[in-house]
């Protein structure tokens, strides 16, 4: 089962801080292991592009709504209890701005706002549960989703030509910037996982970030709602990061990483593992066409270790520890492969599964949204 | 939300920042030096290597140098005269000259060559056709006639010159092709690999290799590339340009050292460039420094002098970020004037907001709102902290009709809930009903909730108000403190006093200042569980076992307190109630004008297809779940527990503690900030002198303008009915609504700006804004043409204990607490002219010219009075579920 991001929220960190330092007792490999694949050049377009109207297999939209989307506009994750959170929910209205799908939008927009922004500021509660008393279980933040909704707002702003959109998404995005992001650290702009228990007063070994919450993607295209703040700023860091945080023979980063001082190593407390979470950093820089070949090794490396499957790696050793066998998953590795070798997609990971739950489903119809607006040749046969 | 304009004044910030970054322009691209250039200056002496073909190698040993005396020449010795013919090959006579003495100091006896300026191509008159490729660039055929030559004659070489410098032209070509490419890892590999010596190539490739570091953030070898080509070239604009491109590619900072290379007032010709970076890097956060004085006035002269807007909208933003916000607003008003775009008027209006010309501030907001929706989000919030005033002042209500339709055309939640606060606090419930409705759907914080909670409990909608108290159980305290009362005694609210006859006024005000606690206590069961014996009086007392301490939610209720509350009796219909947990309201927003209207069926909108049934239809629980990040709820304090969050927290959260900015982000910048503007003040009591001022108020409520329901701001056509006021003897809490960013005095109704501009068709938002500028223009901005502070303050007329504080504290010298205590007591009471004149004098003592101005200029004024009632249409359609 995918691990929650709720393993994020502080109140867990703290009681697990005083673990001992993963990197010590693990003995980390620093970061630039050379990767054995042969040095390739990529033809990637890093170019912004509109979101609106570029999906074209809606039956699949169709599909998924009849699946995940409750009448009301709630994004339901099936494998976690049924609940729902902020990041499903700005998948959800990402893939209906794509689908040029207004009603929908609106449904799970609404939603959104009705229930998940009872924050006092302008970010959402990340966790939501319907059998429970409040239906909101969690008052922290998940940036990711934050910048999720901001990106789907920016977008149906500009499809639809509603400035309430652009408004809303304006300010989301600013609480992004002004709450989240810290512009002024040594490496760069760091995108801290939510407001509360991550940073370097919160933690002894923060401030610890989640590169998978660098949504490269929507950094290209917040310059709609917020362009005074430095998005291409965050891209970069997150592709630095991305050099830096290698871990273990296979050089990956880990979910959670803490960077302290000068320092970069796995944070304490956390399974030190490529996961469920880390999956989503090819998806996002092959979707915005950030990155060259250095950033994608590691991962192009994990793809292709199997055949039409990936796993989740404990990067120490480099072993498996799960097979990820939803078919979502094995989407990814095939948008890399098309993304670096032009590969093109298998025919049974052109469509969604019927079987998937919704974060491979998600995953999936991601993919498959990011190949037709980047890809397309990769489509053909 | 109170952190919300500061979301403005980050976006202000930075949105200086953004502005200056595009209109860096470098006009003089002749300092661009086009095609190869020879590298004028280095060293005198080629590198051996650099000798012609046809001149044998001098045998190093051969050569004894002796000190002083020169080196004698044996016969068949050559010299090395390959610089020479080098200079003589660019036809640098003066340089030639210098090479000879040199040789014929080193060799005496030696001879220049006779024919120096007819062989220029050292590689042999055999060569020439080799060398003419070469000229013409044609360095593929170069390549193919060597190759052909090569094969035609076994054993032929071209020779050594050709061969270098066809490889360093090559080099050339392709770091310029991959610098044109963008390709600048691969650029750099190829520095890395052929061992690039910066000295033996030219200054175009150079630049291009300096701007290829600083690009891939190689920052300290950007720099030091820009300083060999300082180093080695004394041609001025070889020189100008190396600084202005690196301006272009590094930060200021990384420039500055280049910059301190330069000769005396050599960077004259490009010294506007040079300020605008620096006040570029002044507003990036880049530069602490203030730029200097003589430096900022030439360049505000340039900008005065200059059409672009940008030039002097510049300037206007280093006042700004430099806190000189009048001068800033002077600089605004030049580059609107020069056709300045709506990013300037958005730092008109902040200008003016920090100079605490709120209203305005409202104006040029709401004229430039289309174009920007920055501008739109401050004139929603500028205002709202006005209309979330406990003791509402007087807006008119032509003012209230456009915030209401601005409020509908955005679906804005900020202006829905304040909308909802003003016309409960004016006593219009059922219109806070609607606004509130609204409120919660698009911005359901706590204040909001409240506030659709107690306007439905006025307005005798108790069903929903019981599923908004069970709905936001575990989550929202002070909304489930409506059916835990805290004990806490308040005044009778004015709108209660406003509808009652005098005798029941009388009776309200007495029962409130009756000492005895009015609570007849009873003991009661929650949820099956008994609630624990209290320790006694107050809220202290109410402490057991594992349940923490009581918190008082609100701090500044503790003031009001006269007796501690005791269990309250439930009604089992009301508290608990299984709910289900999801907010069911949504309301569409009407959108009209902004953007481009579009019909959904024009959109190429698809078709509604069937969407999941919620998974999940109950039971929904009884007892509420922790939630991470919550206070404690009301209901603690008699030692009722919650269920344990999802991650099995078991504590409630402190609520002031539970979400602290974190270290290095921009709120943490802010918070500081806040915490040095309000050092010195408290929150304080009332005063006694509340009793008749509640009737006063109560009084004046009657006088405020109706608020537009969100039907009347959509414009349709049906008529609205003026809900007949609900009189209850329900207490109100005082202060539902969101904590005002700006805690800077307000002013009163600015009315003329209202007739002033209340045509907003007559002319362009530019022209609006001037026209109003222009109307402000002579009024006072210096001291002097401000009434003089006295020294001491009479206290002769003033009743009341907090204003006799005040007038206490501004004749000790004291002016921030004056004003703090003078605010504080603006919360409950009306500001009579005696203390309006402290409140102006304390700010003139302060220095905070702008507010005085805005207290003197309204003494005389008070908020006009009005009883407009709205011609009012059509409820709207809404789309809910």
């Amino acid at each position: 089962m995918r691990i929650l991001k709720a393993i994020a929220t502080a109140s867990l960190l703290l009681a697990s801080s005083t673990i001992a330092s993963w990197a010590q007792a693990q003995g980390v490999t620093p970061a630039n292991v050379p990767v054995s694949e042969p040095r390739r050049v990529l033809s990637l377009d890093a170019r912004a592009m509109p979101l609106g109207g570029t999906f074209k297999a809606v039956q699949y939209w169709q599909a998924y709504k009849a699946r995940f989307v409750t009448n009301t506009g709630r994004v339901v994750d099936t494998a976690n209890d049924l609940i729902s959170h902020s990041e499903g929910q700005g998948y959800a209205m990402l893939l209906a701005v794509a689908a040029n799908d207004r009603p929908t939008f609106d449904r799970i927009w609404t939603w959104t706002r009705a229930n998940l922004m009872v924050r006092d500021d302008q970010l959402m509660a990340w966790r939501w549960s319907p059998n429970h008393r409040p239906g909101v279980s969690d008052m922290n933040n998940a940036s990711d989703g934050d910048i999720l909704v901001a990106w789907a707002l920016a977008e149906a702003g500009e499809l639809w030509a509603d400035v309430s959109y652009y408004i809303a998404g304006r300010r989301i995005a600013v609480e992004v910037g002004r709450k989240l992001v810290l512009f002024k650290a040594q490496q760069g702009a760091l995108l801290l996982p939510a407001v509360n228990g991550f940073s370097a007063g919160d933690r002894p070994d923060g401030p610890v970030i989640n590169l998978s919450y660098y949504v490269f993607p929507a950094f290209a295209r917040l310059y709609l709602v917020a362009p005074e703040l430095d998005w291409n700023g965050l891209t970069q860091t997150g592709l630095d990061l991305m050099k830096a945080a290698r871990f273990g023979p296979q050089s990956l980063p880990t979910e959670w990483i803490s960077i302290r001082d000068n320092g970069i190593k796995p944070a304490d407390g956390f399974p030190a593992q490529f996961s469920y979470n880390s999956i989503r950093i090819p998806l996002y820089m092959a979707w915005a066409g950030v990155g060259d070949w250095d950033s994608y090794a590691p991962f192009y490396a994990w793809s292709t270790r199997k055949r039409g499957s990936v796993a989740a790696i404990e990067v120490s050793s480099g072993r498996e520890v799960e097979q990820l066998g939803e078919a979502g998953y094995s989407s990814i590795a095939a948008l890399l492969s098309c993304a670096v070798d032009q590969a093109p997609i298998p025919a049974n990971l052109r469509a969604p599964r019927d079987a998937d739950n919704y974060y491979p489903t998600t995953l999936h119809m991601m993919a498959l949204l990011a190949i037709q607006m980047r890809y397309a040749s990769c489509l053909r046969n | 939300m109170p952190q919300k304009l500061k979301s403005h004044l980050l976006s202000l910030g930075l949105c200086a920042a953004a502005f200056i970054a595009a209109p860096v322009a470098f006009g003089q691209s002749d300092f661009i030096v086009e095609g190869a250039r020879p590298r004028p200056g280095i060293a005198p002496t080629p590198a051996p290597n650099n000798r012609p073909i046809d001149a044998p190698r001098a045998t190093p040993q051969a050569i004894q140098p002796v000190p002083g005396l020169g080196l004698p020449l044996g016969p068949g010795d050559t010299v090395d005269d390959s610089a020479l013919r080098y200079y003589a090959s660019l036809n640098q006579t003066q340089r030639v000259q210098t090479e000879m003495r040199r040789l014929q100091r080193l060799y005496p006896g030696w001879e220049p060559p006779a024919d120096l300026y007819e062989q220029n191509r050292a590689g042999g008159e055999d060569e020439q056709s080799f060398w003419d490729l070469f000229a013409a660039d044609q360095l593929d055929d170069l390549r193919a006639a060597i190759d052909l030559r090569m094969r035609a004659e076994p054993g032929w070489q071209p020779s050594a010159e050709l061969t270098q410098k066809l490889a360093r032209k090559t080099l050339r070509n392709q770091i310029l092709s991959l610098f044109n490419g963008g390709k600048l890892q691969d650029l750099l590999d190829i520095l890395k690999k052929d061992n690039f010596n910066p000295e033996e190539t030219d200054v175009d490739v150079l630049w291009a290799v300096a701007e290829a570091y600083a690009k891939t953030k190689q920052t300290q070898d950007a720099v030091q590339t820009y300083k060999s080509i300082l180093t080695m070239n004394r041609e001025s604009d070889v020189r100008l340009a190396t600084i202005q491109k690196a301006m272009a590619a590094l930060r200021m900072s990384d420039v500055e050292p280049l910059i301190a290379m330069g000769r005396a007032n050599e960077w004259a010709p490009i010294q506007t460039d040079i300020t605008r970076m620096r006040i570029s890097a002044y507003l990036h956060d880049e530069r602490k420094d203030e730029v200097p004085g003589t430096e900022l006035k030439a360049f505000e002269d340039y900008a005065r002098s200059a059409s672009d807007p940008n030039q002097a909208g510049l300037v206007a933003w280093y006042y700004y970020k430099a806190k000189a916000f009048r001068e800033a607003l002077e600089w605004f008003k030049l580059a609107l004037e020069r056709g300045g775009d709506a990013m300037i008027a958005h730092g008109l209006a902040h200008s003016l907001r920090e100079l605490g010309m709120y209203r305005e501030t409202e104006e040029v907001a709401y004229a430039w709102r289309q174009p920007l929706i920055n501008n739109a989000i401050l004139f929603i919030d500028i205002l709202e902290r006005d209309l979330t005033k406990e003791i509402p002042p007087y807006i008119e209500p032509e003012r209230l009709l456009r915030y209401a339709q601005v409020t509908m055309d955005l679906g804005s939640g900020e202006g829905a809930q304040a909308l909802g606060w003003y016309a409960y606090n004016a006593c219009q419930f059922d219109t806070a009903y609607e606004w509130f409705s609204r409120a919660a759907a698009w911005y359901p914080k706590e204040g909001t909730i409240y506030g659709l909670a107690v306007s439905a409990r006025r307005t005798k909608r108790m069903k929903d108000y019981v599923e908004l108290i069970n709905r936001y159980d575990g989550l929202f305290p002070k909304v489930v403190e409506l059916v835990f009362p805290d004990g806490i005694r308040r005044p009778p609210t004015p709108c209660d006093l406003q509808s009652a006859s005098p005798k029941q006024r009388q009776q309200m005000l007495n029962s409130y200042y009756a000492t005895q606690n009015a609570y007849a206590g009873q003991q009661n069961m929650y949820l099956g569980q008994q609630a624990p014996r209290a320790a006694g009086p107050g809220p202290g007392g109410m402490r057991s076992g594992n349940v923490q301490q009581f918190t008082p939610m609100q701090q500044g209720y503790a003031t009001w307190q006269t007796a501690a509350a005791p269990m309250p009796k439930l009604n089992p219909q009301e508290f608990p109630v299984a709910i289900g947990p999801e907010n069911p309201l949504r309301f569409a927003s009407s959108g009209r004008l902004f953007g481009k209207p579009m019909a959904i069926a024009a959109s190429g909108t698809m078709a509604m297809t069937p969407m999941a049934p919620e998974y999940y239809r109950g039971p929904f629980p009884l007892v509420a779940r922790r939630v991470p990040g919550v206070g404690a709820m009301p209901y603690e304090r008699y030692g009722f527990a919650l269920l344990p969050g999802w991650n099995g927290a078991t504590q409630a959260s402190e609520p002031h503690t539970a979400e602290k900015a974190p270290d290095g982000t921009i709120w943490t910048t802010q918070q500081a900030e806040d915490a040095r503007a309000t050092r010195g003040t408290s929150q304080g009591a009332g005063g006694d002198g509340v009793r008749q001022d509640l009737e006063g108020i109560a009084g004046m409520l009657g006088q405020l303008p109706r608020v537009p329901p969100p039907a009347a701001a959509t414009g349709t056509s049906a008529p609205f009915m003026p809900i007949q006021q609900q009189p209850t003897m329900q207490q109100f809490s005082p202060g539902g609504g969101r904590r005002s960013q700006i805690d800077m005095t307000p002013t009163g109704g600015v009315t003329r700006i209202a007739r002033s501009m209340s045509d907003p068709k007559r002319s362009s938002p530019a022209a609006r804004t001037l026209s109003l500028l222009a109307f402000l223009e002579p009024r006072p901005t210096d001291p002097d043409a401000l009434p003089a502070a006295p020294m001491r303050a009479p206290l002769a007329k003033v009743s009341d204990d907090a204003g006799r504080e005040a007038v206490a504290r501004y004749n000790d010298k004291n002016y921030a607490a004056a004003l703090a205590m003078l605010d504080r007591r603006a919360k409950t009471l009306f500001e009579p002219l005696e203390l309006r004149l402290v409140r102006g004098w304390s700010l003139l003592n302060l220095g905070r010219l702008g507010e005085a101005r805005q207290v003197f200029d309204h003494l005389n004024s008070p908020p006009p009075l009005a009883t407009a009632e709205f011609i009012v249409t059509t409820p709207t359609q809404e789309e809910g579920h």
